[in-house]
């Protein structure tokens, strides 16, 4: 063994800078709030998190993947055969052996490099990054060439190459220079998301995900102390870089501006100003601001300009596309909602009707504005059971704001004549029911959120029931996702997951009504939110459809606007995102579209000009139990 | 005198039939010859407050001789008229024909400009000439105004909301209708407006001219009215509103009809996402909710949206081809036609009728612009779309709160060291329309918003029992809250004014009306008083230079004059004032409050009066259909496929019965 030749010592250097690189990143971190992370399960889980997690979403673009793969895998491979070359100085028939090794992996990098240039050649894709972005193949190229010379080099010397040599001295020099810009730019620039992107697999907010589940809840704010009055209360939600805890910040840096999320974001698409990147980058600078002493300010205030304009905050959905298209895993919509509730509940300061919603909300527990008393108003004929007469039920149905809305009472009432008729023991609350707080949250509002959680649990503490069965998706992931949090812990199922079993089971029969073909859009709160995407198109096929699937569908559906009281905000786009996803549900020429929510049944009908039927699963399984012959008679008798 | 009582039936709608007694006149009434009718000078006299409608007799005016003449009669004395003519017009009906014995006119010299202060004067002074024992006002946004500035001026506990009237006593209801309180008379009375049948005099009496004098000049001075568009008067505000629908295409005679209606322009969401109108004219659940004497849709379906935007119009006239359109089925004039087809037509036989926007011959005389809508705005430059590059400029000027987390933003100086805001908002607790919850009274959070916009700091003052729903007007902006813990029933108006004489505030900002308890909305008015602070009412806008305020008041159907008002001064915020702001819970929970003890009590002014809670009671039509008019069962009337001129006539009567337009020039033509 000999001691390291001028490569080596190249290498020793890079090495040393990454470390150094780190420590400042750890710095840069540090204007970050307190977390406690737990670093050995972490590092226990990253290889995992990496290869399982990371590459289920970067695999989604087979090229990138391959690009990925290649570059990265070659790169780091071809690095670490050449420490062990270089600077452990290994020579005679094992270094040639691990030489060819180092060969066939630059090989394979170059390859890789060459997928990233070839992927950025002009007219670069609107989704990528330009800037330094551009250079990285040169710079990657640089460091390639450096380790496939000087590995020539041992196996053409036999032994250490002389260090003055000039052609030693020359790819030492670009050595130092491409792997010098990489090790920069892992802290400022393009590599960022390799360092801050390991940090950010092991600090990692919803560990979860990690175990192959989604994790979609939003994080309770604690409000234990921040109720009772008095001058010395903490600020909530996120007004500079510092209200996050640290990896959060590490996750905001880990982007690799690679702008999936941007291609998937309903809001970018309608021409709102709203691009997750940019929020994303948006936030990274302001933690480069804070550090310099600038304002750190988020979003503006009181004249003081900030990181994102008001409207991109409240042109969010909530859909969590972007969430679900990023490889390095980072939580936009959590970032929003923190940033929404610093708005809300420090400023008061969100759009108009949004103000009005939740002023209501507050006043009344519903948002509709509407008496508790008069949630059954539409169903005094159905005579529905009430749980404070029945105290238990096998199901709960729990009937949510589309109770207050003309159309939508159409899907309640053939839900509970599907019910009915499937001799399903089921109750409703009636006037105890308070709005679950979905939109209160999404709002930023987390007190009201948590004030009617905590009243909804008290009530149905007092109940025994088996299920609690919803319409409403947003009610269904807020009841069955984020009420456990505050101690509410209920078995909760979207009816369509209800009526698919009901089907199944053979307590409801479908007719031979017309094979219509329909498009089925996917509520976010139920398919991303909540993964389910199988018992609803599973639904459709037993009621005797066919489904024709829309450009965007399943898990990578397209929002229909209406979430995350973005509807209410209101921002002003180019396009309206109803409009685009009716026009995708033309596109399909199917004569339905059938949805399973109350918000997207009325964002959907609410799209002028021709477009396909509007109708809940709950209409078309009605329709077609009611085409078996005689059913249409027993359901009018019930 | 001893006949039995008559039985008169007010209201068909109105169950609350009132039993009078005969008329004094009654023998008169039932002669045929036209003797006048003559009332000694030492007799009892209802003095009424007109309003006049470029001289005429208004429906409300009508309504309240009616009411004044019956309690005249009651009281065995006559009836005093009082009218201002600011415009130089005429009286343009005869006064003894309406039941006046006494007539007080204001007209062209008497008028430094037209505030209120001066109509004030005048009216005290015509009371006092004729001797008037009551004043009777009616239920409008002026009439209001005079009647809380007269009461305020004589110390009385004016009556509003009166609902039952004679020599005994009457009934009026207070808390927003819930409580119904028997009084004795006093003597500023304000009657429910169409709670009382107009007279239906047939006898001629003497109305006799009383001359007058008047005080000194006013403290608040007019400075014009703004540029008025009728075409865009913020929705929220407007009367006479008319909307298109995506069944509209012919703009132009759209915004012809606007202009010759004087009426306000609105949409649908999807005539407003198409750019054909301005997002701020939207009307919908998503858009703005209207309350409109009377709004005109044309070729809109009716989504439930759409509707419930328009839930509290009075009356509505669609013009649809669709027969079962939810919008034709809500109006109470339903045109089954093509909007293309009725609109010239409406312009045309508007203008042949010489039909104009009423009421104020300073609007119709001002030439309106041309075009009463500005372009659509631009598509917005979407220069975050750009690409995402590495160095970004880093925004500048860091609040030192939060470069320093060890600064201390919250803390405050104890309250005895602390100087009180030059500007102070009166707040009082709301009652949620639904849910009966106290919140945020919706004319203080307004009131509170527009004291904001000065810029300074503003202390929110309210008297009454210790609640933590006042913080909601600390989480809405106001620097700090100061409560003065008067009992639950206690008169907040000693405790306010105790305390307004020692801070001295500059300016005092208060809702119009509070939503529980008296309601009468005479506390600004007796505060400004008995602090002898100037007053306006219904501030937009003010601006504070030197020792006078610069204000905008709004005026009914949206129109805006300048104000110039010496300091101290209060003033008040009505439906036309700025949108609140959300209330931010931590901002109300930090904020600080001062609970202060109340001066010593004084004797309650209502320890006599009786109160039961109030019947609801259904409101009388403003305007009945008249007789010979084809209505549905529920007193709808539809037309189908009419001829488009007779369709045109038709919602122009509508409108011209609804007092929404009146003939521009000449008296006569009016049918």
């Amino acid at each position: 063994m000999h001691g390291p030749d001028l490569a080596g010592i190249v290498l020793l250097l890079a090495a040393a800078g990454l470390v150094g690189q780190m420590v400042r990143l750890s710095w840069r971190w540090r204007v970050g709030g307190t977390a406690s992370v737990d670093w050995v399960g972490g590092l226990r889980r990253l290889a995992h998190a990496y290869f399982h997690t990371v590459h289920e979403v970067v695999a989604r673009d087979p090229y990138a993947s391959r690009m990925h793969v290649m570059a990265a895998g070659g790169l780091v491979a071809a690095l670490a055969l050449a420490f062990v070359l270089h600077v452990g100085g290994m020579r005679g028939r094992a270094a040639v052996a691990l030489a060819s090794l180092i060969l066939v992996s630059t090989a394979v990098s170059v390859a890789g490099v060459a997928l990233v240039a070839w992927r950025r050649r002009p007219p670069r894709p609107r989704r990528l990054t330009g800037g330094t972005f551009n250079l990285l193949p040169a710079a990657l190229l640089g460091a390639l060439v450096f380790l496939c010379g000087s590995t020539v080099q041992v196996i053409r010397v036999g032994g250490s190459p002389e260090a003055f040599a000039p052609s030693s001295m020359a790819l030492a020099l670009l050595g130092t220079i491409a792997l010098g810009t990489l090790v920069m730019w892992s802290v400022e620039g393009p590599m960022r998301h390799a360092t801050a992107g390991v940090v950010n697999l092991m600090a990692h907010s919803r560990p979860r995900r990690f175990q192959g589940r989604i994790d979609s809840a939003l994080k309770p704010l604690d409000l234990t102390g921040l109720r009772k009055p008095g001058p010395h209360l903490p600020i909530v939600g996120a007004v500079t870089p510092a209200s996050f805890p640290w990896p959060r910040l590490a996750q905001f840096d880990a982007c690799v501006q690679c702008g999936r999320c941007q291609e998937a974001c309903p809001a970018y698409a309608a021409g709102q100003p709203l691009n997750p990147k940019r929020v994303i980058q948006d936030l990274v600078e302001a933690t480069t601001a804070a550090q310099g002493g600038q304002s750190p300010l988020l979003i503006a205030e009181a004249g003081i300009g900030g990181a994102i304009a008001p409207e991109t905050l409240w042109a969010c959905t909530t859909c969590r596309a972007c969430v679900h298209e990023c490889p390095m895993l980072i939580e936009h919509v959590d970032a929003i909602v923190d940033m929404r509730r610093y708005q809300t509940l420090e400023l008061g300061a969100v759009p108009a009707k949004a103000a009005v919603a939740l002023e209501t909300i507050r006043d009344t527990d519903t948002v509709a504005g509407r008496a508790l008393g008069s949630r059954l108003d539409w169903a005094t004929d159905l005579k529905l059971p009430i749980m404070a007469e029945r105290r238990r039920a096998h199901v709960l149905l729990w009937l949510g704001e589309a109770a207050f809305d003309r159309r939508t009472q159409r899907t309640l009432r053939a839900l509970v004549h599907l019910l009915r008729h499937a001799d399903v023991d089921f109750a409703v609350l009636g006037d105890e029911e308070r709005d679950c707080g979905d939109l209160a949250r999404r709002l930023g509002d987390e007190f009201t959120f948590q004030d009617l959680a905590t009243r909804n649990i008290e009530t149905l503490e007092r109940y025994a029931f088996d299920l609690i069965v919803t319409a409403d998706p947003h009610a269904f992931h807020t009841l069955r996702n984020e009420y456990p949090a505050l101690g509410g812990h209920y078995r909760v199922e979207h009816h369509s997951v209800t009526l698919d079993r009901l089907f199944a089971d053979g307590r409801l029969r479908a007719g031979d009504g017309p094979a219509d073909v329909v498009t089925y859009h996917d509520p976010c709160y139920l398919g991303r939110y909540n993964g389910e995407v199988a018992a609803p198109r599973r639904l459709l096929g037993r009621l005797g459809l066919t489904i024709a699937e829309m450009e965007w569908s399943g898990l990578r559906s397209r929002c229909c606007g209406g979430g995350g009281g973005a509807s209410l905000a209101d921002v002003p786009g180019e396009r309206r995102i109803p409009d685009m996803r009716i026009a995708q549900a033309r596109a399909t020429g199917a004569a339905i579209v059938a949805v399973a929510c109350p918000t997207c049944t009325g964002m959907l009908e609410g799209v002028i000009g021709p477009r396909p039927v509007v109708l809940d699963i709950a209409e078309l399984a009605l329709a077609a139990l009611e085409a078996v012959p005689g059913a249409a008679e027993a359901v009018l008798a019930s | 005198m001893s006949q039995p009582p008559l039985r008169i039936r007010r209201d068909p709608r109105d169950p609350a039939t009132l039993r009078v007694r005969a008329p004094v006149a009654v023998s008169a009434a039932e002669e045929p010859t036209q003797a006048t009718v003559r009332v000694d000078d030492a007799a009892p006299f209802v003095l009424a407050v007109l309003n006049l409608d470029a001289g005429r007799l208004s429906r409300d005016d009508r309504d309240l001789l009616g009411a004044a003449r019956r309690l005249a009669d009651d009281l065995g004395g006559g009836v005093v008229l009082a009218a201002c003519l600011p415009d130089g017009a005429d009286l343009r009906f005869k006064p003894e024909q309406e039941g006046a014995d006494r007539v007080v006119l204001l007209a062209g010299a008497g008028f430094v400009n037209d505030s209120a202060e001066s109509r004030v004067s005048f009216i005290l002074a015509a009371a006092e000439t004729s001797g008037a024992r009551h004043l009777l006002f009616s239920d409008t946004n002026v009439g209001g105004e005079l009647a809380r500035r007269v009461a305020a001026r004589l110390g009385d506990r004016a009556a509003f909301e009166v609902r039952r009237l004679d020599a005994q006593g009457l009934a009026a209801d207070t808390d927003a209708g819930r409580i119904e309180v028997r009084r004795p008379l006093p003597r500023v009375i304000v009657p429910a407006r169409a709670s009382f049948a107009p007279l239906n005099e047939t006898v001629l009496r003497e109305a006799r001219t009383v001359p007058v004098s008047l005080g000194p000049p006013p403290r608040v001075r007019d400075r014009g009215l703004l540029p008025f568009d009728p075409g865009n008067v913020p929705l929220a505000e407007a009367d006479l509103i008319i909307a298109a629908g995506s069944g509209l295409t012919d703009w132009p005679s759209f915004h012809a009809a606007a202009r010759a209606l004087g009426a306000a322009e609105a949409g649908s969401r999807v005539v407003c996402d198409a750019g054909l109108l301005p997002r701020n004219r939207q009307v919908g659940a998503s858009g703005a909710l209207v309350e409109p004497r009377c709004y005109l849709a044309f070729g809109i379906a009716g989504a439930s949206q759409h509707l419930q935007g328009i839930a509290a119009a009075e009356r509505v006239i669609a013009v649809n081809v669709d027969l079962r359109a939810e919008m034709v089925k809500r109006a109470d004039l339903a045109i089954v036609a093509d909007a293309q087809a009725v609109l010239p037509a409406l312009v045309r036989r508007a203008a042949e009728r010489r039909l104009g926007e009423s009421g104020g011959a300073e609007a119709s005389a001002k030439k309106r612009p041309g075009a009463a809508l500005p372009p659509p705005s631009p598509p917005r430059e979407n220069s975050w779309k750009e690409d995402v590059e590495w160095k970004g400029q880093a925004p500048s000027g860091p609040p030192s709160w939060l470069v320093n987390p060890d600064t201390d933003r919250t803390s405050y100086e104890p309250a005895s060291a602390r100087d009180f805001s030059d500007i102070v908002v009166l707040v009082s607790v709301g009652k949620h329309s639904v849910s009966k919850r106290a919140c945020r009274a919706a004319l203080d959070a307004r009131a509170l918003e527009l004291a904001l916009g000065g810029g300074s700091a503003v202390t929110a003052l309210h008297a009454g029992p210790r609640t933590d729903v006042l913080r909601e007007y600390l989480g809405a902006g106001a620097d700090d809250l100061v409560q003065l813990e008067t009992a639950d029933d206690a008169d907040p108006l000693p405790a306010l004014a105790a305390w307004l004489r020692t801070a001295q505030p500059r300016l005092v900002v208060a809702g119009a009306r509070a939503e529980a308890g008296e309601c009468s909305g005479m506390v600004p008015f007796v505060l400004a008083e008995q602090l002898g602070f100037a007053l306006a009412t219904n501030i937009v806008a003010f601006e504070i230079a030197g020792e006078t305020a610069q204000l905008v008041q709004a005026l009914p159907g949206g129109k805006r004059r300048r104000l110039e008002a010496p300091l101290p001064l209060m003033i008040t915020v009505d439906r036309a004032g700025p949108e609140p702001r959300l209330s931010a819970r931590m901002r109300a929970a930090r904020g600080l409050v001062q609970y202060q003890p109340p001066p010593p009590v004084s004797v309650d002014a209502r320890a006599s009066w009786l109160t039961k809670p109030s019947r609801p009671r259904q409101k009388r039509l403003t305007a009945p259909l008249g007789p010979g008019q084809a209505t549905t069962a529920t007193g709808r009337r539809e037309m189908i496929e009419p001829d488009p001129e007779a369709a045109a006539d038709a919602i122009l009567d509508f409108l011209v019965r609804d007092g929404l337009l009146g003939t521009q020039s000449d008296p006569e033509a009016r049918s």
